[in-house]
């Protein structure tokens, strides 16, 4: 983020001793200690237990006891020959939650600003937002009712003149990769529109008043004054987004692929989940491959985030 | 009187940390950590359990009463559980070793596994008695350390393993409306069957294409099939059906192909086109006692044979001979094509939804669905009655190596039912009295607490509240069978409701399984009892080898665990694609291909670690 000093160069930012901030801002300070602590306790503390990538941990053994393995959990990882797929269709699938699943939201929230009637707004806003509330479970069951063989789905598709079959069990790459992503705007745009209507809420008045004395129609307004206003959330969300893409919506690939679709819809989580929980527990394994996807993914939100510094001076950090 | 108070509180604190036994003159506490409780409806603590009840009103070795306190998770949490109690060190004094990721050697070597081996051998004299009586699971009762044998964990164990509860049904009914009888069926009094079990040409088309019939003959017996539904038809149910064998029941690859044929036509009869005839399972094979193994070659991963040793039937030609028999049933359209999509059902409930419709002929089902359970008065389901059959005996497909092999039976159930280890948190002076308690389980008194208490028994326990609720006076009487065989017969109250059934009687905790309960009447049907015993038909022998998985290390298991994740994934894929043509299981490249990929997982390297294992065991 741009810092204050460079928006507003007349103003000088004082710089207090930590002990005199504190005395003036003791207040929030007390109101920060609960998150600190829920910070420390459930996320700082249990990074500890990354140790357990390198291990065989028992926990007979505790962490300290566990025979230490170096980086072969990592080798058993990496040379399954599921990997390498699993790691593109990850790639893959987060890659359509970055682009389709993250623009989907925007365009709805700029479509809601503009809807003149606000009970009709509002309506919308529900609808969209209520999917969000369904169980992962329910969304999988309704995707395999409407895509099986006779759902109501490919009964329409086969009206359009497409061949009647299982679209979940067809494993040609796109089409997996399609209907996850679907489902994952589905459930997740009205959600994920709230922040940006919100921010469009947020912009001044006076702005689309000027632009409309001027002569600027709805389009122009929105791409000239509502987008600009919108883009350092949208640029924020995006980084985050990258972030967290890598960390796809792996329960609901769980439930919907099978083994005649592993080749496209296999992904880290997945993979990992019939490594380490197959036949037996192996903790092990799943702290490895949880430590290499946050590796990739805090990788991914720094170029990212500099990226986007970069191209237009908006970054989160 | 701070001071005092505070000293005092200090004490309880002390006392209440020593979670596994409190001691006392003539009273202890056993802490024990179960998987599964019952529901609550009953009781809400399974000290409460009747049979529990009685066992704390007894005395033990050393005149002392054995105080039992049980812990058991939530379900779906007992595995997090069993590794919280053992990280934390606050471990129950005796716990079920089920959910147990560890060896009870590696258990026994971090000093939470107690060595029992001296006091059972003081203590127990009816749990040593059992185990010198069936020396195959004996050493399985043992570990092996340091080049000794010990007792480092006490099993229940059965005279015989449990009853199937799953197994394949056919639609009897179909077979009666759209089946035609044999005009040839096998001549068992021929001199040719008496002398090779089977006729010249196994197979009627076979036969019947080279006109050869030796050991074959005319069916005079019957014209049509009939079938009378009497008026409880689970027990009264009769029929004339006869399989091209020539006996009532399909036995043969031979009469399962017959089998499915009519059920083809049934379907077309009935103008049903989404249903099938044979509901396969989604990866094309069972884990333990399927058709595979049917075919004689052990199962697709690893298996014992006769001379004790390992063998990995995942490259085998009995497999091949299965993916050529699946391969077959899929070109003639009777398996589902989408059957490899059913991942997602619960427990191998292969397509329930159209099984209960009354759409499939031939499917993996379970004991509720025997008999007319599934008949809902739809057009499909009326008149639905289904029979359990045992696994066929391949005599079609691979060469005569393969052919006519008896079966292993469905499930694999042991002779062994769960193993407890006592910990370090019961106090070695303990030991004599709790062992005591264990080794009465093994006595014919203690194993009848299987079936829930007597009358007599009944008096001697604090809280009959369950037993009264019901009306039941006494859990069980022992009467002689027909056959003359003495069994358990279950109060009429406890054979109405499982549920309240399991709850009366000892069902979590150890219990040594004997002939009168495992035969008890529990008021099952006649179709359930035949159908439940053709599951059972054949010879139990893979059980050892999943037995012995628990006598491997550490390392060992690891290495079986990685190679056998990577199989089971490599089978999910592959086999799929014999079954619906994408690759020629008749084509000898095609299947060389397949066996690279699989020997690339090194399969000889488990088939080492279970050599060894098995040396151990069976070894001089």
């Amino acid at each position: 983020m741009t810092s204050a000093a460079n928006v507003y160069p007349h103003m000088k930012v004082h710089l207090h001793p930590w002990r005199e901030d504190f005395r003036k801002n003791g207040i929030l300070y007390l109101l920060f200690l609960p998150v600190a602590v829920f910070f420390i306790v459930f996320h700082y503390i249990p990074m500890v237990g990354i140790f357990m990538a390198f291990e065989d941990y028992s926990y007979v053994e505790g962490l300290l006891g566990s025979k230490w393995l170096g980086l072969q959990n990592f080798i058993e990882l990496f040379e399954g020959d599921m990997f390498l797929p699993a790691l593109r269709n990850t790639f893959i699938m987060s890659l359509f939650k970055i682009t389709f699943a993250f623009i989907a939201p925007v365009l709805l929230a700029l479509v809601v600003s503009q809807l003149r009637s606000k009970r009709y707004s509002r309506v919308v806003q529900t609808i969209t937002y209520m999917p969000y509330f369904v169980s992962t479970v329910v969304v999988c069951s309704l995707a395999k009712e409407f895509l099986g063989y006779s759902g109501g789905i490919t009964r329409l598709l086969c009206a359009l003149g497409l061949e009647q079959q299982n679209w979940l069990a067809n494993n040609r790459p796109p089409i997996f990769w399609v209907i996850w992503c679907l489902i994952e705007i589905w459930r997740g745009a009205g959600q994920g529109s709230i922040i940006y209507i919100a921010a469009i809420a947020g912009i001044n008045g006076d702005l689309h008043e000027a632009a409309v004395i001027d002569g600027a129609n709805r389009w122009q307004r929105v791409w000239k004054i509502t987008f600009p206003c919108i883009l350092p959330i949208v640029v924020m969300m995006f980084t985050l987004q990258v972030g967290l893409a890598f960390r796809m919506g792996y329960d609901s690939i769980l439930l919907l692929y099978m083994p005649s679709t592993y080749d496209v819809a296999d992904c880290l989580h997945t993979y990992t989940y019939r490594m380490a929980f197959g036949t037996t527990t192996n903790y092990s394994l799943s702290t490895a491959s949880g430590l290499f996807q946050s590796v990739i993914a805090t990788t991914l939100l720094i170029v990212s985030n500099t990226l986007n510094r970069k191209a237009s001076s908006l970054s989160l950090f | 009187m701070k001071k005092a108070l505070t000293l005092v509180l200090a004490l309880l604190l002390c006392l209440s940390t020593l979670p596994g036994m409190a001691s006392g003159s003539d009273s202890i506490k056993l802490t024990i950590w179960i998987p599964k409780g019952e529901d609550s409806v009953y009781y809400s603590d399974y000290s409460l359990n009747p049979a529990m009840q009685y066992l704390q009103t007894l005395t033990w070795e050393g005149g002392v009463k054995i105080s039992m306190e049980f812990f058991v998770p939530i379900s779906g949490e007992e595995k997090n559980s069993f590794n919280t109690y053992l990280s934390t060190g606050e471990y129950c004094g005796m716990m079920n070793l089920a959910y147990s990721d560890y060896s009870i050697e590696e258990l026994y070597a971090n000093g939470i596994a107690r060595d029992l081996t001296e006091y059972v051998e003081t203590c127990m004299p009816n749990y040593l008695a059992w185990l010198d009586a069936n020396p195959d699971v004996a050493k399985l009762c043992q570990t092996y350390v340091d080049g000794e044998w010990k007792f480092l964990s006490i099993c229940g164990c059965a005279d015989v393993p449990s009853k199937a509860f799953e197994g394949y049904l056919y639609r009897r009914d179909w077979i009666v409306n759209y089946g035609s009888c044999p005009e040839y069926v096998w001549d068992f009094e021929s001199d040719y069957v008496i002398e090779h079990g089977h006729p010249y040409y196994p197979v009627y088309a076979q036969a019947e294409s080279e006109d050869d019939w030796e050991g074959w003959k005319e069916n005079e017996d019957y014209e049509d099939f009939w079938a009378e539904y009497g008026d409880d038809p689970d027990n009264t149910y009769v029929d004339n059906v006869i399989f091209p064998s020539g006996g009532s029941e399909p036995l043969y690859i031979s009469d399962w192909e017959w089998m499915l044929e009519v059920f083809a036509a049934a379907l077309e009869d009935l103008g049903v086109t989404d249903g099938y005839p044979y509901a396969l399972v989604y990866n094309g094979y069972t884990g333990c006692g399927d058709l595979f193994s049917s075919f004689g070659g052990g199962v697709p991963q690893w298996a014992r044979n006769q001379d004790n040793e390992c063998v990995f039937g995942g490259t085998s030609d009995t497999f091949r001979a299965y993916l050529e028999c699946l391969s077959t049933w899929y070109e003639r359209g009777w398996i589902e094509p989408g059957y490899d999509q059913h991942s997602g059902d619960m427990f191998y409930a292969v397509n329930t939804s159209k099984t209960h419709l009354g759409k499939v002929g031939l499917w993996q089902g379970r004991v509720a669905e025997i008999g007319t359970a599934m008949d809902v008065d739809t057009e499909l389901t009326d008149g639905l009655i289904a029979f359990g059959c045992k696994l066929p005996i391949n005599d079609v497909y691979g060469s005569e190596e393969q052919q006519n092999k008896i079966p292993d039976s469905f499930y694999q159930f042991s002779k062994i039912n769960g193993s407890y280890m006592i910990t370090n948190a019961v106090a070695e002076e303990d030991l004599p009295a709790v062992l005591s308690l264990l080794d009465f389980m093994y006595t014919r008194e203690g194993a009848l607490l299987s079936c829930g208490l007597n009358a007599e028994q009944l008096s001697k326990i604090p809280d009959k509240s369950l037993y009264e609720r019901f009306g039941i006076d006494s859990a069980y009487t022992i009467i002689t069978d027909e056959n003359g065989e003495s069994r358990v017969q279950f109060h009429k109250a406890l054979c109405e409701d499982t549920y309240l059934r399991n709850a009366s009687i000892n069902n979590r905790w150890l219990s040594h399984g004997i002939y009168d309960t495992w035969n008890a009447d529990t008021g099952d049907s006649w179709l359930h009892t035949y159908s439940v015993g053709k599951w059972d038909a054949y010879e139990n022998t893979e059980y050892k080898a999943l037995d012995v998985v628990k006598l491997m290390t550490a390392d060992e298991s690891r290495q079986y665990n990685k190679t056998l994740n990577y199989l089971n994934t490599f089978y999910d894929v592959n086999v799929v694609k014999f079954v619906k043509g994408d690759m020629d299981i008749t084509d000898d490249e095609d299947w060389e291909k397949f066996c690279k990929s699989v020997n690339k997982y090194r399969p000889e390297i488990v088939t080492g670690i279970f050599d060894r294992v098995f040396d151990v065991l069976y070894g001089e």
